[in-house]
């Protein structure tokens, strides 16, 4: 088997392409900045898992954090950077075009 | 979804198209706070401009009510909309320039005689709750399940 052919599944962004880094990106692109805690009510996943994801997405440049308070409550916001976004659209695009090709109707993993 | 799972691309565009359904959902409160906004200006600068005591200290406490509600809000709010966010200044600095015409012409249109002060008050009471009931609207009027809800830029 190829690793590298020629199915556009190949083009999928593996820092995006994981269930829970995409429904952060998801969500992040839908917006402007996004608190933590309402990704991780909308996502519906543990603190840990959050952060370990965020930290991923950090890492990678497709995300920002920034730490605050108001008042004594700590709040942490997150948006996409530009190169977050980019790789996002370029992300659905790919999606897109898988669909387009398997006719729309793909339930296997691509 | 389980974490760990592999993602089929109809399973990652109807997640992507859940979760942005639900992040503008929130958003939307954003739209909803302009829009009252507007509709309360419209009301206190009437009161203002055209009521007597004590509908006046009536409007002036409504106006620290609504105002504290709004900082309240404001602080809680967990997302912000991105049609919001491009809005912003387009709305805060006309509806601001707004208000401080309307403290400048306010002895005129109270104590003016005749309808030319009517006239004044009633526009400037237009121009003021226009930018706020603008972007209220055209953030509350955004699809939300649009054919590609991803990407707005």
């Amino acid at each position: 088997m190829t690793v590298n052919g020629s199915h556009p599944r190949h083009k999928l962004d593996e820092i995006i392409h994981a269930p829970v880094r995409l429904s952060i990106v998801a969500a992040l692109a839908a917006a402007e900045k996004a608190d933590f805690r309402f990704l991780r009510d909308t996502i519906e996943v543990s603190d840990s898992l959050l952060s370990k994801h965020i930290q991923t997405l950090e890492e990678a440049g497709y995300v920002r954090v920034q730490k605050g308070f108001v008042g004594k409550r700590a709040r942490t916001w997150l948006w996409l950077t530009e190169r977050g976004r980019e790789a996002f659209a370029e992300y659905v695009s790919v999606l897109q075009e898988i669909m387009k090709s398997s006719g729309g109707t793909s339930d296997a993993p691509d | 979804m389980n974490h760990r799972e592999e993602l089929s691309a109809p399973q990652a565009l109807g997640e992507i198209e859940r979760v942005a359904r639900q992040v503008r959902r929130s958003a939307r409160r954003g739209g909803v706070w302009w829009a009252a906004l507007g509709v309360a200006t419209i009301v206190y600068w009437t009161v203002m401009h055209f009521a007597a005591q004590p509908y006046r200290t009536a409007a002036a406490l409504g106006w620290m009510a609504f105002t504290a509600v709004a900082v309240f809000c404001a602080f809680r709010m967990r997302v912000h909309d991105r049609e919001l966010h491009r809005l912003s200044w387009a709305v805060t600095v006309p509806y601001m320039a707004a208000t401080i015409l309307n403290v400048l012409v306010g002895e005129y249109v109270r104590e003016g005689d005749g309808v030319l002060p009517v006239v004044v008050g009633i526009a400037v009471i237009a121009a003021t709750a226009a930018p706020p009931l603008y972007g209220g609207l055209r953030v509350l009027a955004m699809p939300r399940d649009p054919e590609d809800p991803v990407i707005r830029s």
